[in-house]
């Protein structure tokens, strides 16, 4: 308990320089938000030029996608602004710093793994949005338990990706130069955004979407909670693969550790 | 000659000395064909023919798609700005050579590994191509290829060096490049979008990038129009080779090695 007081003492100042950081490059920082946005709403768009042509894609409605897709979009702007500073571990590592952060009260993981991006808050608002709208076609089952157990699976969801990040953050402690290792994650994450049926033609990849980096629990499970589609073995799933993630990224962080060979800036 | 191309070397080589990376950046290049291929499979489960494509048709328009992507894609710009913002450039601005042609070839250096990548798939491309492929339109396809290569390198050259005045603009960049590649046919075929917005986007000088090539292999595209594409490439060169030497003249007065 004293050490996550001391983490978030620590924390609070740091958000404050990365705020001040940010203002000072005021111009940069709105094309940022606004180039998420775009990003956004371009796929929104392929999308909906999809289903101007099909009703369904895969058994998904646009309705039910919509949703879906909202709730990606609010995991995605959320984990990018909080959530996936285990990459920057490896940026640590490559220009010397991790041997500071190491010496920094507390754990030196979450630490290493800070993150505070403010200009994706807008890329994570509208998803909320877009996932808010979807409501209004139907679909959307708002009774408490199902919300419950809805916000259980997000959370659920940041907690495994963080792990996730920090595990391909850690790989830079054996490769140095990972930055493909690090565009590969973001690339195999963008699949949260597709129901778990796109997957089913490639059995490989319909396995690995569950096992390598389960993305289908980012999204798509939360997605099927609030549309009523509950699967107990998934959410039982989706707990064990958080468990398991978060001892595979403490036992390469550790390990990882044991092999650094820093030197210091 | 021999000092670029030193540095093309050494570019090359220090790119090869991390062979994971190396090995990953193909994954990432083959996963990101699989996810967009499933998900247009989903689609044409549902619907045969999508807009004038069949699935075979748009399988094959993303294979070309990647492999032209690795060719002529370019990080110059995020590079550029990152020396500028960083105040690395002063070290370059001190050798006894031309900055652009230094950080030409230290660009293409990093980039001929993937060259291996791009010919082993447009071989396997051209040899299941329907229309055919023969010498002279090879050596045509080369040609509208090295322009594409040449033209994305000077406009990311262009956008780097607006960081000698607003020095942070790693977010502008992504901005731009979600623009480019949406209007140069980087995320769809153009023929997907409406007929006026299609229209448009051929006009712009990001269609002969990305858009125009691919064009060109699948047969698409009448002679005359070719021939009007290419000189519409070499005039972009052109204006944006003088617009790059302006500019960088200006911006080397008002650089102030911000970062050091």
């Amino acid at each position: 308990m004293k050490n996550f007081k001391k983490f978030f003492r620590v924390y609070r100042v740091w958000v404050k320089m990365v705020w001040l950081y940010h203002l000072e490059y005021r111009f940069n920082a709105i094309l940022n938000s606004f180039g998420s946005v775009f990003w956004l709403l371009g796929t929104l768009f392929i999308y909906r030029l999809i289903f101007s042509q099909v009703r369904v894609l895969a058994g998904w409605r646009w309705e039910d996608l919509l949703v879906l897709y909202g709730i990606y979009n609010f995991w995605w702007g959320m984990m990018s602004v909080f959530g996936i500073g285990g990459l920057r571990i490896a940026e640590h590592i490559r220009n010397g710093s991790l041997d500071r952060v190491l010496l920094w009260p507390g754990s030196g993981l979450f630490y290493a793994a800070m993150k505070f991006e403010p200009e994706l808050l807008l890329h994570s608002f509208s998803g909320l949005l877009i996932f808010f709208l979807s409501f209004k076609a139907g679909g959307v089952i708002l009774t408490v338990p199902h919300i419950f157990l809805f916000l259980v699976v997000l959370l659920n969801a940041f907690i495994l990706i963080f792990f996730a990040a920090v595990i391909f953050g850690c790989t830079a402690f054996w490769f140095t130069e990972n930055s493909e290792v690090v565009h590969f994650f973001w690339v195999w994450e963008t699949l949260a955004q597709y129901p778990s049926e796109f997957f089913k033609p490639l059995k490989f990849l319909s396995f690995a979407v569950y096992t390598v980096i389960p993305v289908v629990f980012i999204a798509a499970l939360p997605a099927e909670v609030i549309l009523g589609k509950i699967n107990w073995n998934l959410i039982a799933g989706a707990f064990l693969a958080t468990f398991i993630f978060g001892l595979l990224a403490r036992a390469m962080w550790r390990a990882g550790l044991k092999r650094h060979t820093g030197v210091s800036i | 000659m021999k000092k670029y191309l030193a540095i093309l070397k050494t570019s090359f080589l220090a790119d090869l000395a991390y062979k994971v990376n190396f090995f990953f950046y193909f994954f990432r290049q083959t996963l990101q064909i699989l996810i967009s291929l499933l998900l247009w499979r989903t689609v044409f489960l549902e619907k045969l023919v999508f807009q004038g494509y069949s699935f075979q048709d748009l399988i094959y328009y993303f294979f070309i798609l990647f492999f032209v992507q690795t060719f002529v894609d370019s990080d110059a710009a995020y590079n550029l700005s990152g020396l500028i913002k960083s105040g690395d450039l002063s070290n370059s601005l001190l050798w006894p050579l031309s900055f652009f042609w230094s950080f030409f070839s230290f660009h293409w250096g990093k980039k001929v590994y993937r060259l291996f990548y791009f010919l082993l798939g447009i071989i396997i491309l051209a040899a299941v191509s329907t229309t055919g492929m023969n010498p002279l339109k090879i050596i045509i396809f080369a040609v509208i290829l090295i322009n594409a290569a040449l033209l994305i390198f000077l406009y990311q050259f262009f956008l780097g060096s607006l960081s000698f005045w607003l020095v942070n603009i790693s977010s502008t960049l992504w901005f731009l490049r979600q623009i480019t590649d949406l209007a140069g046919g980087g995320w769809l075929p153009l023929d997907f979008f409406p007929k006026n917005l299609s229209a448009f986007a051929r006009v712009l000088p990001f269609y002969l990038t990305v858009g125009f090539p691919i064009e060109f292999f699948q047969g698409k595209i009448t002679a005359v129009l070719v021939l009007k594409n290419i000189f519409s490439q070499y005039f972009w060169i052109f204006i944006l080779f003088f617009v790059v030497a302006f500019l960088w003249r200006k911006g080397v007065k008002e650089y102030e090695a911000v970062g050091k």
